[in-house]
């Protein structure tokens, strides 16, 4: 079942944390240090940035859209990387 | 067993027998929300303990402790003796309530404790028509007391407003009497409104049960009535323990001190009750620890997450939701019977356990899956079940021939699609090649098609039914105009495979009812309301027909096809005539077979009164017919009946003139007016006059020889060879004098005999009286449908109470 942005907002982290974890796919991961990561998540077709320590527990949860994740995720991102990787 | 007993016996004794209901738990331990029934490992969606509360080893410790320290009981009353627990849960339940508290060993107990002391003589009791059956049961420890009762249907806080002021203008107090959250849809209270009306009249004031609420909702988790409320000065506040609380037993909630303290010292439970148990108690106070630290709202806010994904998993499945609440109960509609049982029976299978919301605690046509939510399932166990209950609920839907439309409908919800029933109708008839037709007048169909099938079934041949078309049009009164409409169902060679004919009338809700409750309710229909616990029925056949009017091919091929087609009819006569209750009757009795198909397909059965039939007319004068009788009846017959023969003439009158008709009427409304078995209006004037104009009718005279004053009338009907009494009216001054009831029945079987009928349709009722002139009784039932059991709620309560201090609203 697919779960609106609009849907998604309207539960607690823990409910969203739940949701995440039944209906996402990580986009890509950035490493804040050697125990935190900032992990970008997709449901659908909007972005949720998690914070997870080293074990893969999530500390908190913020949905961010499209221009946060262009400005911030998308910097040393390249489309010839992904077509490299896909080959 | 009464009737309502009976219907109750018979739908669970179904589920029972389906597989769903009065299960049993095998597991010796229970693993988190999981149970295991026959064999089957299920998530269990049907705890009322909606924050798991239940495995919390603090509740678990507390209730262990107890035990240890004060046994497994502490045994004694509450008016000499408590343990130190009550005293300590008492004042943590102050704290969560911010009011005066007192535990009761159930909420039950709680009602009774305080309903009768709080409420007094010159007050008045108003209940919501779906309130829980715990405060119904409090409520008629009342009535014995002469304190008024009334219903009133469920939320309509405007007919609420209009009884407040009426009510306060005769009583001291108006109680209203409600659930915080209702146990079967899962439906709220309107709070906020309630709280309007408390500020806006003084007399008035609130008695709510929160069981399902506790917990889940509020500060300390008060519940749903307090949420983000304060207890308001009038109103008294109940609560289960034995819900998200997990522990048992009960608090009754006051606004003040000196109320709370007059309920403890003077309920009667209170008093001569045994106390809740060390167990419950030692685990209560761990509970009230957790619902006044910070911990709760984290669980709340778990729970709420939980409803939210369920809500948005029924929303996306397009499931019949019926009450749209954030509460942890919900129900989905499936309308009939037959299809909730599938369906619980099939996510049974697939491991999930919900619970079959059923008759009577909804009407018949509102049955639904109803499950619950608590904070202990998983979004992958909420996910599984709903898409498990998706799947099957269309498959099952489809098997039977059935809709989500026809789904609202029975609820009287829009659906998010509104599709129309009859474009359903035209798509089965085109599937099933039947052809169904329907006509609004007897005129319209083929005399001998029609008579071929009804002509000595009853009085409802082609002539009999052009008879009550013309006395039952156009008359003054509403409840003697009736509609009619004929159904008759043929195969592609026109072959008839169904045939009927329905009347909608308003029509008396205690028809079949007990004669006293029937008394009772015509009191105020005298007094206040003609129209009192009324309300249009559908019916198959009419009100003045007896017999089988449903015909039926039972060797066609395609002969359950028509029977669907039929209910489908049914179901838009229902709308068409905006009617509230449908009858199919006159069905022989002690057919399970029959009673299990109209079960299945939404209808309850209820009891007829008996008809009466004499079979053979196979003698030729008085003394072989007294031969025919079993031996007890001969002597009878000489003594009561041959013996007044000679003091009665019997006439056939065929041109009454004006006098003599309305002396008919007198006579009819003797008859009609000592007789409450079946308790219908009177007939209209305009049948007596125009009843000696029609074919078939014969009405036979009855006269004292000597004076030749008309003492009765009998209105009798010949159809084909069976000649069937109709309607009676006879001179009650001279009722004992000479048998007169039993010398009309006499002078009908000659008259029969001496025309050349085979048999006579004695009708309903008097069954004693006829069986002693030969007839044979059938025991006779209809099945009924009806879109709102509360005119019939209303009808058993007064059977409950056998008191005068019931009104409907």
């Amino acid at each position: 079942m697919n779960i609106k942005q609009i849907e998604f907002s309207h539960f607690t982290e823990k409910g969203k944390i739940k949701i995440l974890d039944l209906k996402s796919v990580v986009v890509c991961t950035k490493e804040l240090s050697k125990k935190l990561l900032l992990k970008l998540y997709s449901i659908n077709n909007y972005f949720v940035e998690v914070l997870e320590d080293e074990t893969g527990r999530k500390l908190s949860v913020k949905e961010v859209n499209l221009d946060y994740v262009s400005k911030f995720y998308c910097l040393d991102f390249s489309i010839f990387d992904l077509e490299k990787k896909q080959a | 067993m009464n009737n309502l007993l009976n219907i109750v016996f018979n739908v669970i004794t179904d589920g029972k027998n389906s597989g769903i209901l009065h299960l049993d738990v095998s597991d010796e331990v229970l693993q988190g929300n999981y149970i295991t029934i026959n064999g089957i490992k299920a998530v269990n969606f049907s705890s009322c303990s909606y924050l798991g509360l239940e495995f919390d080893e603090r509740l678990k410790e507390g209730a262990s402790k107890a035990i240890r320290n004060y046994g497994t009981q502490f045994s004694a009353s509450r008016a000499y003796l408590s343990s130190y627990h009550y005293r300590l849960l008492e004042s943590k339940f102050n704290q969560i309530f911010d009011a005066f508290c007192m535990v009761a060993p159930t909420t039950t107990l709680g009602h009774i404790a305080t309903l009768p002391v709080v409420i007094s003589e010159n007050d008045a009791v108003i209940l919501d028509h779906q309130v829980h059956n715990s405060v119904q049961t409090a409520a008629q420890l009342l009535k014995p007391k002469g304190i008024f009762v009334e219903l009133i249907r469920h939320n309509r806080i405007d007919l609420l407003e209009e009884r407040i002021i009426e009510l306060s203008k005769k009583y001291d107090k108006v109680w209203y009497l409600a659930d915080g959250i209702y146990s079967m849809y899962g439906d709220g209270s309107p709070v906020n409104k309630i709280y309007q009306l408390l500020d806006k009249y003084e007399k008035f004031h609130y008695y709510v049960d929160d069981a399902h609420g506790m917990s889940c909702y509020g500060k300390h988790g008060r519940g749903y009535v307090l949420n983000k409320r304060k207890m308001h000065d009038r109103m008294i506040l109940a609560i289960s323990l034995a819900k998200a609380f997990a522990t048992g037993g009960a608090v009754m909630v006051f606004s003040n001190a000196e109320l709370a303290n007059y309920v403890r010292t003077c309920g009667g439970p209170m008093i001569t009750s045994g106390p809740m148990q060390p167990a419950a108690l030692g685990a209560a106070i761990a509970a009230a620890d957790i619902h006044l630290s910070k911990e709760i709202k984290e669980m709340q806010n778990d729970l709420h997450d939980n409803i939210k994904y369920a809500n948005l998993l029924i929303k996306n499945a397009k499931l019949p939701l019926i009450k749209d609440l954030n509460s942890p109960v919900f129900f989905i509609g499936v309308g009939l019977h037959k299809i909730g049982y599938q369906l619980i029976k099939a996510l049974l299978d697939e491991g999930f356990y919900t619970n079959l919301g059923a008759f009577p605690a909804v009407p018949m046509k509102n049955t639904g899956v109803r499950f619950t939510i608590t904070r202990l399932h998983t979004f992958e166990q909420i996910e599984q079940m709903i898409n498990s209950m998706s799947f099957h609920f269309n498959r099952i839907l489809e098997e039977n021939n059935y809709t989500v439309d026809k789904i609202y409908k029975a609820f009287g919800i829009d659906s998010p699609e509104s599709l129309k029933l009859k474009a359903d109708v035209d798509k089965i008839l085109t599937q099933s090649d039947l052809k169904v037709l329907q006509y609004e007048t007897i005129s319209e169909i083929n005399k001998s098609e029609w008579n071929k099938i009804f002509e000595g079934k009853g009085s409802f041949d082609y002539d009999g039914l052009l008879f009550l078309e013309s006395a039952f049009k156009n008359n003054l009164l509403p409840e003697n105009n009736w509609d009619f409409d004929y159904l008759i169902i043929k195969d592609n060679h026109n072959e008839i495979v169904l045939a009927t004919f329905f009347t909608t009338s308003i029509s008396k809700d205690d028809m079949l009812s007990h004669e006293e409750i029937s008394k009772q309710i015509e009191e105020i229909r005298l007094k206040e309301d003609p129209y009192y616990l009324t309300s249009k029925m559908v019916m198959a056949g009419s009100l003045l027909t007896e017999g089988q009017h449903i015909y039926i091919n039972e060797k066609h091929s395609q002969v359950n096809i028509a029977i669907q087609e039929m209910f489908n009819i049914t179901s838009l006569l229902l709308k068409k005539h905006n009617a509230a209750t449908l009858m199919l009757r006159d069905f022989e009795d002690n057919n399970q077979e029959m009673d299990k198909f109209m079960l299945e397909n939404g209808y309850f059965k209820t009891v007829m009164p008996e008809r009466n039939v004499i079979e053979t007319l196979d003698w030729n004068d008085d003394y072989e017919f007294s031969m025919t009788l079993p031996k007890k009846y001969r002597e009878h017959f000489r003594a009561e009946v041959l013996r007044y023969a000679d003091k009665i003439v019997c006439e056939i009158v065929t041109q009454p003139n004006e006098d003599q008709i309305n002396h008919w009427k007198t006579l009819y409304q003797q008859i009609k007016n000592n007789s409450l078995k079946l308790n219908t209006f009177d007939l209209p004037d305009k049948l007596f006059q125009q009843i000696h104009q029609f074919k078939n009718w014969e009405i036979l005279s009855l006269k004292l020889a000597d004076s030749l004053d008309e003492v009765a009338v009998v209105f009798n009907y010949v159809s084909g060879n069976v000649y069937n009494a109709m309607f009676i009216g006879i001179d009650k001054t001279f009722v004992a004098d000479f048998s007169l009831y039993r010398q009309a029945l006499y002078h009908v079987i000659k008259r029969a005999k001496a025309i050349g009928c085979k048999s006579v349709n004695l009708g309903f009722t008097a069954s004693l009286e006829k069986k002693r002139f030969g007839s044979k009784a059938y025991p006779t039932v209809a099945y009924m449908q009806s879109e709102d059991n509360y005119n019939a709620s209303v009808i058993e309560s007064i059977q409950i109470t056998n008191k005068q201090n019931h009104k409907i609203t």
